[in-house]
């Protein structure tokens, strides 16, 4: 299925479209890539909040709830995925919202794929931006 | 599956008024939803926080994009919540009309109130139409003061008709300006000043504050042509600095004398009852325009009709007419969906 055809199926089904969090949690600023990712979404028919800077996981599972997003995504810096997926993954937990997707892209090591899912994560991202086959598996996910 | 879809109406308003963060949330995208069993919930839940709601200042910020709202929200609110205050913020973002999608950044400039444990910041997409918005802006309003939230502060972008939207549902309405742009007037409607409570010059700090004090004077100038609204009520020009701080605590002082005057005089009350007014108007628009769409007769005949009009068979006066005609025909057969 298309994924127009499947954001459709979506919002007739949820009352409203697939809602994203972009979040740069562990970075120390603004980057091309988080905004580039922030607007493939926006442009497949996504609502896209994107977070501020110096975002903890704390802080993004806060705005998480706050504006009740079906999916956080994040891109990894400095090699810190592993432990930011286990913070994220704990905070939300905490808050009740563990029925919220986590979505991590970037420069990823497939050795990491194992121990990511196993914390909590949905999707990984083969590079910094989201091709057609990964919106659509987000898509399906969100419908289990 | 959502989790709202099962929770019952009572939960939310046992949410909403224990002040949970996630009830609040989950209550404003009930209220968002465009399905109609969730606004059937949505409407019974705002229904019921009515009565505890209405005691919060409203507050409506617009501005050019690029005069520093979200900045200016940011110290505002910040300054707001270190007195005591909790603080919801409410923005209404425009989405495509190409995907649909959105891009809600609001957020990216308020680091320090998002994170604030009296704050509360909810981005909500337009959804391509505005009448909708305006309603759902409403019962948000609502369902914050409800939660506790005594400030509110409402914002819109500076284009097209949503100021006169958001100036329609708060009691203080405050339009944020830039300096040194040359030309201090161009570019802004008469109709915004006329809304405006209080504006502010925005910026106002380093080189800057020559420009802003010459731009203060222009717009005092131009306020000065118009009939204010209240007899009691001059709006006032103001520079500030989101920056500086300098001239925001100024601007809290000035919506709290605004409300000082507007309670003694009961314009405050009477606002209000227009706008119950106005909200009452804007339902049955919008219940019109949902009506008009689900009638079955339009429903059938429309795609034929568009067509038609579009290969300039059909004349849009003969058209509009048709539809309305096929609408009035169906309306006592047709038993609504919605």
């Amino acid at each position: 299925m298309l994924i127009d055809r499947k954001i459709e199926h979506f919002v007739k089904r949820a009352g409203r479209r697939p809602r994203i969090l972009v979040s740069s949690i562990g970075k120390k600023q603004h980057d091309q890539d988080t905004r580039l990712l922030a607007t493939i979404f926006a442009g497949r028919g996504f609502d896209v909040d994107i977070s501020p800077l110096h975002q903890t996981p704390r802080g993004t599972a806060r705005m998480a709830i706050e504006n009740d997003v079906h999916i956080i995504c994040f891109l990894s810096t400095e090699n810190k995925h592993k432990q930011l997926v286990m913070e994220l993954a704990e905070e939300l937990q905490s808050e009740q919202a563990e029925n919220v997707r986590i979505v991590v892209g970037g420069a990823i090591p497939r050795s990491d794929y194992k121990f990511l899912y196993a914390a909590g994560v949905d999707l990984i991202l083969s590079s910094v931006q989201a091709n057609e086959g990964e919106i659509n598996q987000l898509l399906d996910l969100l419908e289990k | 599956m959502e989790a709202e879809v099962n929770m019952e109406t009572q939960d939310y308003i046992d949410g909403v008024r224990s002040r949970n963060r996630r009830m609040v949330a989950k209550t404003i995208t009930l209220i968002e939803s465009s399905l109609p069993s969730h606004q059937e919930s949505a409407k019974a839940i705002v229904d019921a926080l009515l009565p505890h709601a209405g005691k919060a200042v409203r507050i409506g910020i617009t501005g050019v994009p690029g005069v520093g709202k979200s900045t200016y929200i940011e110290s505002f609110g910040l300054q707001l919540v270190k007195q005591g205050h909790r603080v919801a913020v409410l923005a209404v973002d425009p989405s495509s009309s190409k995907s649909g999608g959105s891009i809600m950044g609001d957020k990216t400039r308020m680091e320090r109130l998002s994170l604030e444990q009296n704050a509360f910041i909810r981005p909500s997409p337009s959804g391509g139409t505005l009448g909708g918005v305006a309603r759902r802006t409403r019962e948000t309003i609502v369902v914050c003061e409800a939660a506790g939230y005594d400030v509110i502060i409402v914002e819109t972008v500076g284009v097209g008709q949503s100021e006169t939207t958001v100036a329609s549902m708060v009691d203080f309405f405050l339009v944020l300006m830039l300096a040194g742009a040359g030309d201090e007037l161009q570019g802004i409607k008469k109709g915004v000043l006329e809304l405006a409570d209080a504006i502010a010059i925005n910026k106002a700090d380093g080189n800057n504050i020559t420009n802003a004090q010459k731009a203060k004077i222009e717009y005092e100038k131009a306020l000065s042509l118009l009939t204010p609204s209240s007899k009691t009520w001059s709006p006032p020009v103001l520079t500030c600095s989101a920056v500086t701080m300098d001239g925001v605590d100024e601007i809290w002082q000035t919506i709290l004398e605004h409300r000082r005057k507007m309670e003694a005089t009961g314009e405050l009350n009477e606002k209000r009852r227009k706008q119950s007014l106005d909200w009452m108007w804007a339902l049955v628009e919008e219940g019109l325009i949902d009506r008009f769409y689900k009638n079955p007769g339009v429903e059938k005949s429309l795609p034929k009709i568009v067509k038609s009009v579009e290969d300039g068979k059909t004349g849009p006066t003969i058209a509009a007419h048709k539809l309305l005609y096929l609408h009035d025909l169906c309306f006592s057969e047709s038993d609504y969906k919605g």
